[in-house]
């Protein structure tokens, strides 16, 4: 293939490269190429093919062409194999010549290695000999997947910018090792304590998550109780497939047929069965986009009748088949938004189902379940549904948890304290920029920790005034806090009496330095600010 | 602070901040700048130039031609330049945006009714009435803003509104058609006063139009500094970098102006002004190329001093260099308090304390100064000098050899004098980072000969130290307030009660633990000699009469010896550290000697190790600190540590590769072991391979194969490090260390004699590599123990090649990790600290912020101090009913309490603490929202 952006045939062979398909790169005056060697065509037709009808054809019959066996093999050179063709020609007296070629030069093409394989395979039989171990090594060169790839030249590049170490970008984690190859570094996730088939974020993520007082936790999960009958597995499965969400992606195969301008939804039998949904059920949620039908289809070769649904786009748009298709994939059959997944799970003497996603608000209208005891990991929506002190304890509960698990002791008050701060004006504040650092009452404070700038011009518009009431803000214009001795301030009423305090003998001024005003104070009041 | 000043300095109440008005810059101005150039021929700054000797002076010699003073005297003044024509102010332009949007562009009108701006500043008074803080008055006024820019027509003058849009980032366009700054100017003054307050803006401090800059203000030449490098160039400052700019294209523009030149060039001038005043506020307006040096640098202008970590605030103001401090390499001295801090005798002369000269003490002051600044004692050991001697005027006397008796003569009432550390002195002890409270400690001087500060190990867990050439930081205080707030508040036995779980931070560490398990285990007997050695280092005089007689000789046994230092109605029982894991029985555990029983101050049983005098773990420290108060608890660490020290001394302790030797037939059996898992998972692979494996709940068959493949590995190492462990017996030096808690873990040790075990990466077997495979010298697809990362080898017995390589990708993923978190905790601590920085308990219990808003009614809702509560409980109603009815409740019992109370923090708690907090890194301001 050709094409005049070097990125676009860099990223085909980079993902060619995924399906092992190892093209060659090539460059014209004007156009960049990209040529797939044939030995890779049945790979290339399994895993990616074509779709016209004529180049389909073309590439079955490259495929199931033998020939090709003596192509001059440039890019799959292998390496690195010593004297072993020869010892083996040597053994089995095929004349030396055929290999000192290969020997001398320590290269040979991959088909031609393997020709030689079975040449010297169908030589020893003739003999009668055994070659095996010889042949072994050969066979594993021929087996094993490095590529090899022939290094044209080495160049050192000058480095055009600063030399970092490290690539990664903060938050993704992702980094580009090396050509194209993007390596997706995940914070490790936990398993549930006791649900083995759930993943949740945990530690120290899981920290930084509630701190932050995002609105989404990354694993949304629920715990949720029954009022009665926790005992009966067959009753908890029941509520368990009723409050999954499934939509028609879940239980059908969508396809869209061009010719009549319609998508059709092949729901499967099975997948229904398992998320508990019945074609009424289905037909009488289908109503509003269009009904069921039956349909011609075609499986394979074979053309068969099967039960759709099907939704007719009405007018020949193509964008507007496009959205249907979006709109029907993700129609809710039944279950409650947002709950992706619900495991049924023992504790005690009965069971717990834990979802996956979560909706306190739609699961708490449910009737049978029981509201004292379920439970959501997203503070956000405690807050909404139950209001500030929930979600206050939401967030104690779920930070100490998260300390427990990891070991680390921490007394309850410290993540009450942290939890009362966010809570505070009834809304839940993140700790950082957007929450409580930005909020605070004193303009020097704010900017002394982020958006320096911004702060100090709004100050100026406002007229903002700082009264220097908390720490940073005295730290920053130099004068004690008022925390500790600083707190209070000592006067000191000296009784009648008493003789004013001494003059303080005053030297000769010195000759230079200005001399600062006397600071005797007349009243024999005095204030102690240490 | 000058000293005749003391006690009366003036506090700051308030800074109120406003925008400047160009009269109000002309009237601070100390002179109008006019010219770009800076220095004449000669070196001297030229008039009405940027280096003006008018705006201050930064060479010696010269005076200010304001206020007259010397370089450090005058701090310097401002300047201004008029702007030939006006331009806009970056950092207001999106606020000159709302403000066009949101009035008439004829009558300068707020576009809403009177009755709905009635409505807005009503809801904003009530925001304000209700304690909101900026961003919910913000709120308000963008939500006027908001409204008010739907209105198309003045609902007052009836004209017609054109659409503003804003060409980022200074130029503003009407309906398309550009307005000029002066333009803009010129409708912004039309803005009545009242309109603005519900805009959020306060026209007292701040009129719409100053945010067009007509009047430029220049800073002082001491805020830009020029340097002479050596080569007697001179270097300029940045920001004078840009002012000569701004005033290079000022002067063209008025010229061309006033010469009446053609439209489209005044108007490019006008926009090359715009882009210098803008760069010289903010070099990263984004928009626009950054103005550069000329060696291509992009120049640090007002906001880049001012932001990040490396800016004005957090650099200069909230953290600053400070006087009287010291810093140099740490080593440990066992002979010290916990509370002590040796200072090198250097350090000493040069940090000083101030003292007040007053009638009680003028004498002996008098006799300090006139030994000078290096006076020695009568061995020619240090004694203290002074240093300066301070007038009532604020004027220093540097005392030296020479002049000390003439100054100590004129030393008078109302004098200070800078008098050198001496032993006893109160200093503040500091290491980085300063993760808690503990990592600034209050100590007690000793001045010491050599060269770096020493303290007691047991000090080393709360500080986070090692020796391997850590630094600390060391301040002497300088006023009786803070001595007072140290002493009482943050000295190092304050804090052996940690806040975070109520538990104890310092206590014995490595040999300490060691020690006492060497003093105390089982029948542990020393003689006289050995005895008196032991005591000799805690001062005990009295030798306790000897516990068993044998042959003639006198024999004392550890516990009675350890027992001495014990407070006489001390009575508790708890496991020791050595104990065997688990529910075991009562006979089991005094066959270990690991059930300790204090009654009455005796020692009656048990080993004194980690879960005695531990930090972390320290039961005996706990309740010490607890029950008898700090200063005993530190009595206590001290004494027992220099006991357990004596105890190894005198028999001595080691280990080393050896100590992990396992006879042939305990590698046998390891090996036997380990080829039967092996074996064993080869069999789960082939059943696996077949499909006949079952399948777990929940799990796909491929986990289900890597967790059984994973619990028999990991069956296998435990049970590889048990046989070997059966051949280490509890003599062995490698397994008392393990065993009492002083270093090292049985895993450890297993890991060393038996097998070193599965490596994982994201807690899964290795898998990735090459296509299906590790390494190639499996095959593809091979799932077996050895093909995925189990190493079967130990550290003794050395590694394979392909072991040594799995054995490095798990080790690598730990390094990754531990980098990865310590990042993103770092931010998280600064945030978290940044937040809870200003709360504090006031007189009446509740915890405010500086607000005055009540965040608590109750700290913790009871109010109790963590450091001070029983493992997060306010009381130990246990303990409490033991003492008061005397009753003794069955070990069982005891031992089920103190399980509870056990803190479960292991060496590995604090490897997670410290990366979890450790080392900040600047997370690079973002802009905001937008």
């Amino acid at each position: 293939m050709s094409s005049n952006s070097k990125g676009l045939i860099d990223g085909i062979a980079l993902l060619l490269g995924r399906f092992d398909i190892f093209a060659s790169k090539g460059e014209t005056a004007a156009q960049h190429t990209l040529r797939i060697p044939r030995r890779y065509a049945k790979r290339f037709r399994a895993s990616i093919g074509f779709e016209s009808k004529e180049k389909q054809r073309l590439l079955a019959a490259l495929c199931s062409d033998p020939g090709g066996r003596y192509t001059y093999d440039a890019l799959d050179m292998i390496s690195g194999y010593g004297d072993a063709l020869r010892t083996v020609a040597k053994r089995l007296r095929i004349p030396t010549r055929y290999v000192n070629n290969f020997t001398r030069r320590q290269r040979i093409g991959r088909a031609t290695l393997a020709r030689y394989v079975s040449r010297f395979e169908a030589r020893a039989r003739e003999l009668g000999m055994n070659v095996e171990s010889d042949v072994q090594g050969l066979r594993a060169l021929l087996d094993e997947d490095v590529l090899w790839d022939e290094i044209l030249e080495v160049e050192e590049v000058p480095p055009s910018r600063d030399l970092v170490y490290d690539l990664s970008v903060p938050g993704l984690e992702t980094f580009t090792t090396a050509d194209g190859i993007v390596t997706h570094n995940t914070m490790r996730t936990f398993h549930y304590a006791g649900v083995a088939e759930m993943n949740v974020t945990l530690g120290l993520p899981r920290l930084i998550e509630i701190v932050d007082a995002r609105r989404v936790p990354s694993t949304p999960i629920m715990e949720l109780y029954v009022k009665s009958g926790h005992g009966d597995l067959e009753k908890m499965r029941k509520i368990a497939t009723e409050i999954e969400m499934t939509s028609i992606e879940d239980i059908a195969s969508i396809e869209t047929d061009l010719v009549n301008m319609r998508v059709l939804a092949f729901p499967d039998d099975h997948r229904m069965k398992s998320r508990g949904v019945t074609w009424p059920e289905l037909e009488e949620r289908f109503k509003k986009l269009g009904e069921a039908q039956e349909v011609k289809r075609q499986v394979g070769n074979v053309e068969r009748k099967a039960r759709a649904l099907v939704v007719e786009a009405g007018e020949p748009s193509f964008k507007k088949l496009q959205r249907l298709v979006e709109q029907v994939r993700t129609m809710k059959i039944k279950g409650i938004d947002g709950i992706s997944r619900a495991i049924i799970k023992k504790r005690g003497e009965g069971y717990v189902i834990y979802t996956e996603g979560s909706n306190l608000s739609k699961i708490l209208e449910l009737p049978y379940i029981d509201a004292s005891r379920t439970s959501t990991n997203s503070v956000q929506e405690i807050y909404e549904v139950l209001g500030i002190e929930a979600a206050r304890n939401a967030i104690v509960n779920e930070a100490y948890n998260t300390l427990q698990e990891q070991g680390l002791t921490v007394d309850i008050r410290h993540i009450m304290l942290v939890s009362d701060m966010m809570t505070n004006d009834g809304d839940v504040k993140a700790i950082g920029r957007h929450g409580i650092s930005g909020r605070k009452s004193s303009v020097l404070a704010r900017a002394a920790f982020e958006i320096t700038a911004h702060h100090l011009l709004r100050a100026a518009i406002t007229g903002e005034v700082d009264y220097l009431d908390g720490v940073a803000e005295n730290v920053i214009v130099g004068q004690p806090v008022t925390l500790g001795t600083g707190a209070v301030n000592l006067i000191y009423k000296p009784p009648p009496g008493l003789p004013k305090p001494m003059a303080v003998p005053k030297p000769k001024p010195a000759a230079t330095a200005p001399v600062p005003p006397p600071s005797e104070p007349e009243e024999p009041l005095e204030e102690i600010v240490p | 602070m000058m000293s005749s000043m003391r006690g009366v300095t003036k506090r700051i109440a308030s800074i109120k901040f406003a925008l400047l008005s160009p009269d109000e810059i002309r009237r601070m101005s100390a002179t109008k700048i006019i010219t770009a150039d800076t220095y004449d021929d000669d070196g001297f700054p030229i008039d009405m130039g940027l280096m003006d000797s008018h705006l201050g002076v930064i060479e010696p010699g010269l005076r200010c031609k304001t206020c007259g003073g010397k370089v450090d005297d005058c701090p310097g003044h401002f300047g201004h330049i008029d702007l030939a024509m006006p331009v806009i102010h970056v950092g207001y332009v999106k606020d000159i945006k709302k403000l066009l949007q949101a009035t008439c562009r004829k009558c300068g009108r707020l576009l809403l009714t009177r009755q709905q701006a009635m409505e807005y500043i009503a809801e904003m008074e009530q925001v304000e009435e209700l304690g909101g803080d900026v961003t919910e008055v913000g709120y308000v006024t963008k939500e006027t803003a908001r409204e008010a820019q739907k209105r198309q027509r003045c609902p007052h003058c009836g004209e017609e509104q054109g659409k503003i849009t804003l060409d980022k980032p200074t130029t503003f366009r009407e309906d398309g058609h550009k307005l000029t700054p002066k333009e803009v100017r010129e409708r912004l003054e039309r803005i009545p006063n009242e309109d603005l307050r519900v805009l959020g803006m306060n026209p007292e401090v701040a009129r719409p139009e100053w945010m067009v800059l007509t009047a430029l203000l220049v800073p002082p030449v001491t805020v830009r500094p020029s340097i002479t490098l050596e080569s007697g160039d001179r270097s300029e400052d940045d920001l004078t970098h840009k002012l000569v700019d701004v005033l290079r294209i000022n002067q063209r523009l008025r010229e061309n102006r006033d010469a009446g030149a053609p439209q489209l060039i005044v108007e490019d001038l006008w926009e090359l002004l715009q882009y210098h005043v803008t760069t010289y506020f903010d070099n990263q307006t984004s928009g626009i190329p950054p103005a550069r040096h000329r060696s291509g640098r992009p120049l640090k202008t007002l906001v880049q001093r001012l932001k990040g970590k490396e800016g004005r605030f957090r650099s200069n103001l909230s953290g600053k260099r400070v006087n009287f401090s010291a810093r140099t390499v740490i080593s440990p001295d066992p002979i010290l308090s916990i509370n002590e801090v040796g200072v090198p005798v250097e350090a000493a002369r040069e940090l000083t304390v101030p003292v007040h000269v007053q009638s009680y003490n003028q004498e002996l002051v008098k006799t300090w100064v006139k030994r000078g600044p290096t006076p020695l004692g009568a061995f020619g050991e240090y004694a203290p000098g002074v240093n300066y001697v301070i007038r009532p005027d604020g004027r220093r006397i540097r005392v030296t050899e020479k002049n000390a008796e003439v100054v100590a003569e004129a030393v008078e009432i109302g004098y200070t004098v800078e008098r050198q550390l001496v032993d006893g002195d109160i200093v503040l002890f500091n290491r980085q980072p300063s993760l808690h409270r503990m990592s600034m400690m209050a100590h007690e001087v000793r001045v010491m000969p050599h060269k770096t500060f020493r303290f007691n190990l047991a000090v080393c867990p709360p500080y986070n130290a090692d020796f391997d050439g850590d630094e600390m930081n060391l301040h002497v205080l300088q006023s009786e307030e803070a001595r007072a707030e140290a002493r009482v508040l943050m000295r190092v036995q304050e804090h052996i009660l940690s806040p975070r779980f109520g538990g104890p931070v310092i206590g014995g560490i490595h040999d300490h633990i060691t020690g006492s398990f060497l003093l105390t285990h089982k029948e542990s007997k020393f003689t006289r000699e050995e005895v008196t050695y032991i005591l000799s280092k805690i001062d005990i005089r009295d030798l306790p009469p000897p516990d068993v007689k044998k042959g003639g000789k006198e024999f004392w046994s550890g516990k009675a010896l350890f027992s001495a230092i014990l407070p006489k109605d001390l009575s508790m029982t708890f496991k020791s550290s050595i104990a065997p894991k688990g529910d075991i029985g009562l006979k089991e555990l005094k066959e270990e000697d690991s059930l300790v029983v204090i009654k009455d101050g005796v020692v009656a049983s048990g080993t004194i190790d980690e879960n005695a005098v531990g930090a972390f773990k320290g039961k005996i420290v706990d309740k010490l600190a607890r029950d008898y108060g700090p200063d005993a608890a530190r009595e206590f660490i001290d004494k027992a540590t220099k006991m357990a020290i004596g105890a190894i001394m005198i028999r001595g302790f080691t280990t080393g590769i050896d100590d992990e030797d396992i006879p042939e037939e305990a590698k046998k059996q390891i090996a036997d072991v380990l080829k039967a898992a092996i074996e064993k998972v080869e069999g789960l692979v082939e059943s696996y391979k077949r499909g006949e494996l079952e399948q777990m709940p929940g799990r796909s068959l491929e986990e289900t194969l890597e967790v059984e493949a994973m619990k028999i590995l990991g069956r296998a190492r435990d049970q590889a490090g048990q046989i070997a462990g059966k051949h280490l017996g509890i003599e062995n030096s490698a397994v008392i260390m393990a065993r009492s808690g002083a270093r090292g873990s049985m895993l450890n040790l297993s890991q060393m004699a038996g097998s070193i075990g599965q490596q994982a990466v994201r807690g899964e077997r290795l898998s990735r590599g090459y296509w299906n495979r590790t390494l190639p010298h499996f095959k593809k697809g091979d799932l077996g123990a050895e093909a995925k990362g189990f190493v079967k080898s130990s550290y003794k017995s050395g590694l394979h090649p392909t072991e040594y390589f799995f054995h490095a990708m798990g080790g690598r993923e730990g390094l990754v990790d531990t980098a990865v978190r310590t990042s993103r905790s770092g931010y998280m601590q600064r945030r978290l600290i940044n937040a809870l920085e200003d709360l504090k308990v006031k007189e009446d219990g509740t915890v405010r912020n500086t607000a005055d808003t009540i965040i608590q009614f109750k700290f913790g809702e009871d109010g109790v101090d963590p450091s001070r509560s029983v493992q997060g409980r306010a009381v130990d109603i246990d303990d409490i009913l033991q003492e008061v009815l005397g009753e003794e409740p069955s070990w069982k019992e005891r031992l089920r309490e103190q399980e509870m109370a056990s803190y479960g923090l292991t060496e590995k708690d604090m490897y997670v603490e410290i990366s979890e907090e450790e080392v900040e890194v600047e997370e690079e301001e973002p802009p905001s929202e937008e």
